[in-house]
């Protein structure tokens, strides 16, 4: 633990150093004997991310990107290497950050905020500025969280998550839920994100979203790291190099 | 600031306060056993009794058939079997299929070994205290002394760890081979009758009476009929088989607990 802190004091959020990941299933026999199948996700990737960068993964689908934020949020084993983080890491995948969904809005962000260790003194003010972030009328607190739209409720989810203010925030695919209103205030929390030195992952499709929202991006192709640069820099290889190939 | 340095062999997090992160464990924890007690009762308009009635109504009605038709004559002997064994049922169940889920729906961040751990745990007291609720009633109704209210729940939680421990030792092969599940359940209902879950020991005969001696479930369902009814099945146990349930009582339970990181490791990246 000591070795750990020393190296990481005020230096990367993120350090993954040769990392390499593999899902295994048991082969489709009916006695289901024999060597495991073996599906390798990621090959050898290293990268530092530094606090307050704001990354997009940009890759085809199949291509790592959510088992590379996986790994970093610490869900999945790596088959070897490392991935190191520094602060709290707080991982948005879809719409539902696991709220229970007969439940609604505002009493899962009441129940959550406890178990999400948010002080007491501090909850009333969490609740409006997650409530504030959604705008959801009455639906916060009169509906079930299941009876939401899709977009309603990733808007919950993604203000609940970032009103949580963790230090690195891995985004897959989440923007993608909204709408343009949506992605608009969430650029905004995100850039507010970035200014108090928050580091933020961004796996997306949208490649317009990584050119605004993000400084730098890393390309992902079948499972190899194969950019790695500035975000303007990093769509064009993708749309030359990976799109028309 | 937390530090995380996740590798193949673990996933090790720093912690700057020991006495704060385990009280947050604790509520993660907490919340996690109130999801799925949620996701049991959504839906009823009676709503988080139905954790005491089902296992009640259940007993009751087991209580009436084996009382009225089968004439058994101690309905407070039957109720500590019947209670006891469906621990033993839903427990075990439970632990064989606890691989399936490690997160309860927690997913934002990755939650620390610890706090499944006493969720589980504190599942399974729960639900067995509930179980115990009818049975710790009827032992009233019956005249027996108020020793049974902390007694009879504390039997019922240490029966549902054991099942629960000995239920999560097959874990990772129901993961492999989710048939046994079904093995698993079909054993259930077989103790039910290979057991003195209905009839005391010292009513069991021949086949039933051998596989009774040699069955754990002995030792937990006789030694209670022993302290709250005065049955004197318990002087035929075999104290050295008393002592391998006991030992593997404690094997299981500190095994089961101690694998659960490694197995929610590595079954991480299998599907």
């Amino acid at each position: 633990m000591e070795v750990v802190s020393v190296e990481l004091k005020d230096k990367p959020s993120i350090i993954v150093e040769a990392l390499n990941i593999s899902y295994y299933s048991k082969p489709k026999t009916i006695i289901r004997m024999g060597a495991p199948i073996e599906i390798q996700a990621l090959k050898n990737i290293s990268f530092r991310i530094n606090k307050g960068e704001c990354v997009a993964v940009l890759g085809k689908n199949g291509a790592g990107k959510s088992t590379l934020l996986e790994a970093i949020g610490g869900h999945i084993r790596p088959k070897s290497g490392t991935v190191i983080t520094n602060g709290k890491v707080y991982t948005l995948k879809g719409a539902n950050p696991g709220l229970i969904p007969h439940l609604s809005a505002k009493d899962n962000i009441i129940m959550m905020a406890n178990v999400y260790a948010v002080p007491k003194d501090e909850r009333e003010s969490f609740l409006d500025s997650v409530e504030k972030f959604c705008e959801l009328g009455n639906a916060f607190s009169d509906r079930d969280y299941s009876a939401l739209s899709t977009g309603m409720a990733g808007r919950v989810g993604f203000g609940f998550t970032t009103s949580l203010n963790p230090q690195v925030l891995l985004m897959d695919e989440t923007l993608g839920v909204g709408d343009e209103e949506f992605r608009k205030k969430a650029e905004v929390k995100a850039m507010d994100f970035m200014k108090k030195g928050e580091t933020i992952m961004i796996s997306t499709h949208s490649l317009n979203l990584a050119k605004k929202m993000c400084t730098r991006a890393i390309v992902l192709h079948e499972g190899n790291l194969v950019f790695d640069g500035s975000s303007s820099d990093a769509v064009q290889y993708y749309l030359e190099e990976i799109i028309k190939t | 600031m937390a530090i995380r340095k996740i590798s193949h062999s673990q996933c090790f997090e720093g912690s700057e306060d020991l006495k704060v992160a385990l009280q947050l464990d604790f509520l993660r924890a907490k919340y996690i056993v109130k999801k799925k007690n949620l996701a049991i009762i959504k839906s009823y308009k009676f709503g988080a009794l139905w954790n005491i009635l089902d296992p009640m109504l259940y007993s009751l009605v087991y209580l009436f058939v084996f009382i009225v038709i089968r004439f058994n004559t101690n309905p407070s002997s039957l109720m500590i079997g019947i209670v006891l064994i469906r621990g033993l049922q839903q427990c075990l169940v439970y632990g064989a299929s606890s691989n399936l889920d490690f997160t309860a729906g927690l997913k934002i961040e990755r939650m620390r070994t610890r706090v499944i751990v006493f969720a589980e745990l504190l599942y399974i007291s729960k639900l067995s205290f509930y179980h115990s609720i009818g049975c710790v009633l009827i032992l009233l109704i019956m005249g027996n002394g108020l020793i049974v209210i902390p007694l009879i729940p504390i039997l019922s939680i240490l029966n549902g760890l054991f099942w629960y421990s000995c239920g999560r030792m097959i874990s990772p092969q129901v993961k492999t081979y989710p048939d046994i599940l079904h093995f698993v359940k079909y054993f259930g209902m077989l103790m039910f009758f290979g057991s003195p879950a209905l009839y005391p020991l010292s009513q069991t005969r021949g086949l039933h009476r051998l596989v009774s001696l040699y069955n754990p479930f002995t030792y937990f369902v006789e030694p209670a009929r022993w302290f709250f009814l005065g049955d004197k099945g318990v002087f035929d146990l075999i104290p050295e088989v008393g002592f391998i349930v006991l030992f593997f009582f404690f094997f299981t339970f500190i095994l089961g607990i101690w694998l659960m990181d490694k197995q929610r490791w590595k079954w991480s990246v299998w599907s």
